[in-house]
């Protein structure tokens, strides 16, 4: 976090050794930046603390004491400056188990206190035991809880005790509660979150592991002079930061920027500016809100529903609106392709009861393509072009057709269900997690063009229902819901917006998985081109899309 | 400079950290001695609740690190707003330990909800201002408080329930008082660097209190350079956190003991800090100090000065190994900022001294 110097103090701050270091025990906090230190006189412009980017990048890049800074020392700086920005999610770090979490480890140990860690690692294996939790509740006794074990946590005496004395009644044939070390484990969670965290990510562990990730996308020069580095860099440097920084937390409202210097009045500054904002709560809002509920609970009862086979308006309308909804934020931009993910997980994930702890967010993805909406339904639903469109997605079966017919809704009014056709497909996931295989049915629906009202645009609704048949081995079962719509533009161009909610099952984090989430965003357009270019050269009779080649898709379009 | 070295796999699989002097010293002296060496490690101990993490927030604001920044204490609001919970909920269970019955009915609807289903985010709701001080006034409650010796409650109790008008509403923002009288426990060891003038940095270590915590501490002995030791004057009537009837006087002494005879710290610099005065002099105004210290002159016993000579010299006795003259005694009340600067500011000077004359 930010720090700043008293003028009044007469101690000056130190100078970091080496604060780029993500191993560097020294802090960031306590290792001065010149931004903040006595020789630089900006540091108390009002200027440097209300500033947004441009400011920041431009009075960083013109501080003379920077000149002879490296680059990587200045990007550091940066970080930091951006990091204090953002509310930081304990538990999205907790689940990042490739970077954010390894960081943190690496600081419990600085610190002394990796127990607490362990703990809650050992706590979720213990919870999520199948068999007989009687060694594992032992295990965890042993080395967390009795008095002068290797691990010990800071607990009460009585909190300790209980979980003891509990456990003694216990042998090794019981069934252990569940909730027992409960109690234990909201304290040390807590507790870790408050302590601990907090001064991680003001260390330079938390700033490091950024820089890497950031520097696993973009190059950073070798250049020794940071004067060298030009604005433009710096500034896709910052978007590339701010995608990555978009998954463990949130940007705050820059609404309490103006602090003093003075300690003396800092306090009564802060609740002043503080409200002098955020007083807008309209009646807008308070639709949006109900409206989201609403869509909450649409969303849970149509994941809830694994076992129908059944497409009907409701779902098509269900996604639309969604799409339509501001509930986006963006993460990833370019001249065609824009993804987004949901600003908050949409579905209850206590009703689902779904182990997964990521994927819970729903990804939209808006992608312009140069070609007309037939030409890409059949991009998608042509099997001979899912290796380019999709390909990720393999072993593609057909399983089923159901043709349209009516079912009742909760209310008890007829409806019509769309025709369907059912497929299975495994869709490959990133080393080292496993294969998803995926069952799920498909409908295409012409829409009219808001132009010329014809039927020439299409919205592709897809829908997993859970199969009779076990999963395949070497995969885990995961689900899909989304929706592909399509809707022409102009003359050359139209848009295609994909909306879908993946549950992956078994257990990613959800840092790996918005990463791949993300790298997807670029290769949307370009694959959707490949199958586009593939259908351009294929002879008129190829070109031709039936029944069979579509897994029986075609069929479901009148 | 001090260079850190940590060495997360040494072989019995602990964490050691070592602070050496290096050979940049700007002093010149690539061979740095005690005392001319750049880096000066100052370890903060005490027993849990001492107060040594409130000093240290001191030391950082005063520093112009940390929670200066309107952003960074933004961050602490819920910290503060479950200071106020867990508070609630010890007094609530209090009540129920004790025997005590909250008075009325409103207010045990509220304590209700407190144990049940209240958390942090409710709090943004100001109606819960009242309702929360409501319940602090309960005669039911003011007992088990008058009581508080017979479980454990953080010292901010009332303050934080005093300010409640400011904490329960959706724009509030911890003032730095807020943030220096949440407890929130230190787990493991955290430290801070400045510079000291003469090309030197104080690093100033904090650590967890608890027996757990003490186990830790092992990793600092061997480079420290002064030790400042903190005991609560106000413990005199209250039991360990983490050993429910055990006098925490007992354990402070104990502790104190170890450290203070403890051989490598034996040519080290050593300050003990009677902290919490000002909780202390309140607290002897409404409690018997001479019930608890039976070699204590009753007739004094509502004399601060008086209690604190004697808990002076109950410390000092435990000292058998240091040398006296290196060891320099005060009292303080971490929570108020001009006395913490102060205390601080001639505990550093002692130290300089010290250094210095070795």
């Amino acid at each position: 976090m930010k720090q700043q110097s008293l003028s009044t103090s007469s101690l000056t701050l130190s100078t970091p050794t080496s604060p780029t270091s993500p191993l560097s025990p020294s802090r960031k906090k306590y290792s001065t930046s010149p931004l903040a230190s006595p020789i630089s006189p900006s540091s108390s412009s009002p200027l440097m603390q209300t500033a947004l980017y441009n400011n920041h990048v431009h009075t960083i890049l013109n501080t003379p004491t920077n000149a002879n800074q490296t680059v990587e020392s200045l990007l550091m700086r940066l970080i930091e400056d951006v990091v204090i920005q953002y509310t930081i999610n304990f538990e999205a770090c907790l689940t990042d188990e490739l970077a954010i979490l390894p960081a943190f480890r690496q600081f419990l140990i600085f610190e002394h206190n990796l127990s607490s860690l362990d703990f809650i690692i050992a706590y979720d294996d213990f919870v999520n035991e199948k068999g007989s939790r009687y060694h594992k509740a032992s295990g965890i006794i042993k080395r967390f809880l009795e008095d002068m074990s290797s691990d010990q946590l800071n607990l009460t005496d009585n909190v300790r005790n209980d979980v003891i004395n509990r456990f003694e009644k216990y042998d090794e044939n019981s069934d252990i509660d569940i909730d027992l070390f409960d109690n234990c484990r909201r304290i040390v969670h807590m507790e870790l979150r408050n302590d601990n965290f907090s001064r991680f990510l003001s260390s330079s562990f938390f700033t490091g592991c950024l820089f890497s990730l950031v520097s696993k996308e973009i190059t950073i020069p070798m250049t020794n002079k940071s004067n060298q580095l030009s604005q433009d860099y710096v500034q896709e440097f910052m978007k590339t930061l701010d995608n990555n920084l978009i998954y463990f937390g949130e940007r705050r409202q820059s609404n309490a920027q103006q602090s003093s210097n003075s300690p003396a009045n800092s306090s009564r500054s802060g609740n002043l500016s503080d409200s002098e904002v955020d007083t807008e709560s309209t009646a807008s809002d308070m639709s949006t809100k109900h409206k989201k509920v609403e869509m909450k609970e649409a969303l849970t009862n149509l994941l809830l529903e694994k076992d129908s086979k059944i497409i009907t308006d409701q779902y098509y309308n269900l996604f639309k609106t969604l799409s339509e909804m501001d509930i986006w934020k963006e993460i990833y931009d370019s001249k065609n392709v824009t993804s987004y993910i949901s600003k908050e997980k949409l579905v209850s994930k206590g009703k689902l009861k779904s182990k997964s702890k990521g994927g819970l967010s729903i990804v939209k993805e808006v992608c312009i393509v140069d070609d007309l909406p037939e030409e890409i339904l059949y991009a998608f639903i042509d099997s001979r072009l899912t290796k380019f469109s999709e390909p990720n997605v393999t072993h593609t079966k057909f399983i089923e057709f159901i043709e349209e017919s009516t079912t009742f809704d909760s209310l008890g009014n007829q409806i019509k269900t769309y025709p369907i056709s059912c497929s299975s497909t495994v869709v490959k996931t990133p080393w080292p997690l496993d294969d998803r295989e995926i069952y799920a049915c498909t409908s295409v629906r012409r829409e009219p063009n808001q132009v010329t009202n014809q039927m020439t645009n299409y919205s592709v609704l897809r829908k997993s229902y859970e199969p009779s048949t076990p999963v395949k081995k070497g995969c885990i079962r995961g689900y899909f819901f989304g929706a592909i719509f399509i809707e022409q533009l102009n003359e050359k161009q139209t848009k295609m917006t994909t909306i879908s909610f993946i549950d992956i099952g078994g257990k990613v984090p959800s840092g790996v998985w918005n990463k791949i989430i993300k790298m997807r965003g670029p290769q949307v357009s370009l694959n959707l081109e490949k199958a586009l270019k593939a259908r351009r050269q294929m002879s008129q009779i190829e070109r031709e899309v039936t029944s069979e080649h579509s897994l029986k898709k075609l069929d479901t379009l009148h | 400079m001090g260079n850190i070295v940590v060495s997360p796999h040494d072989k019995e699989g602990q964490h050691h950290m070592m602070a050496t002097p290096t050979s940049n010293n700007p002093n010149g002296g690539s061979a740095a001695t005690a005392k001319n060496k750049s880096e000066i490690t100052v370890l903060l101990l005490g027993a849990g609740e001492s107060g040594k993490s409130t000093l240290f927030k001191q030391v950082q604001f005063f520093h112009g690190v940390g929670i200066t920044h309107d952003q960074e204490r933004i961050e602490l609001i819920e910290i503060v707003r479950l200071n106020v919970l867990e508070n609630a909920k010890n007094l609530v269970a209090a009540t129920q330990h004790l025997n005590i019955p909250i008075e009325q009915p409103e207010n045990r609807e509220t304590a209700k909800l407190i144990i049940n289903s209240l958390n942090t985010n409710d709090l943004e709701d100001p109606s819960w201002s009242k309702r929360l001080y409501s319940l602090w006034k309960d005669a039911g409650i003011q007992k088990a408080y008058e009581n508080r010796e017979k479980f454990q409650l953080y010292d901010s109790t009332e303050y934080l329930f005093e300010n409640l008008d400011r904490i329960c509403s959706d724009k509030y923002v911890p003032t730095v008082v807020d943030v220096i009288r949440t407890r929130t426990k230190t787990i493991g060891i955290t430290d801070m660097k400045f510079d000291v003038g003469d090309g030197k940095q104080l690093r100033l270590v904090d650590v967890g209190g608890q027996r757990n915590e003490r186990r830790k501490w092992i990793h600092f002995f061997n480079t420290v350079d002064a030790v400042v030791f903190l005991t609560s004057l106000s413990e005199f009537d209250l039991n360990l956190y983490e050993d429910n009837g055990y006098w925490r006087v007992k354990e402070s002494l104990r502790v104190f003991n170890e450290v203070v005879n403890n051989a490598l710290f034996y040519k080290v610099p050593f300050v003990l800090l009677f902290n919490k005065r000002d909780l202390f002099e309140k607290k002897i105004a409404t409690k018997s100090f001479s019930k608890y210290f039976s070699g204590f002159n009753e007739a004094e016993e509502k004399n601060p000065v008086a209690c604190i000579e004697y808990m002076t010299k109950l410390f000092l006795n435990e000292i058998t190994e240091h040398p006296l003259d290196t060891v320099s005694v005060k009292t303080l009340s971490a929570i108020d900022h001009d006395n913490s600067k102060q205390v601080f500011e001639e505990v550093k000077q002692f130290i300089m001294t010290q250094q210095h004359r070795e």
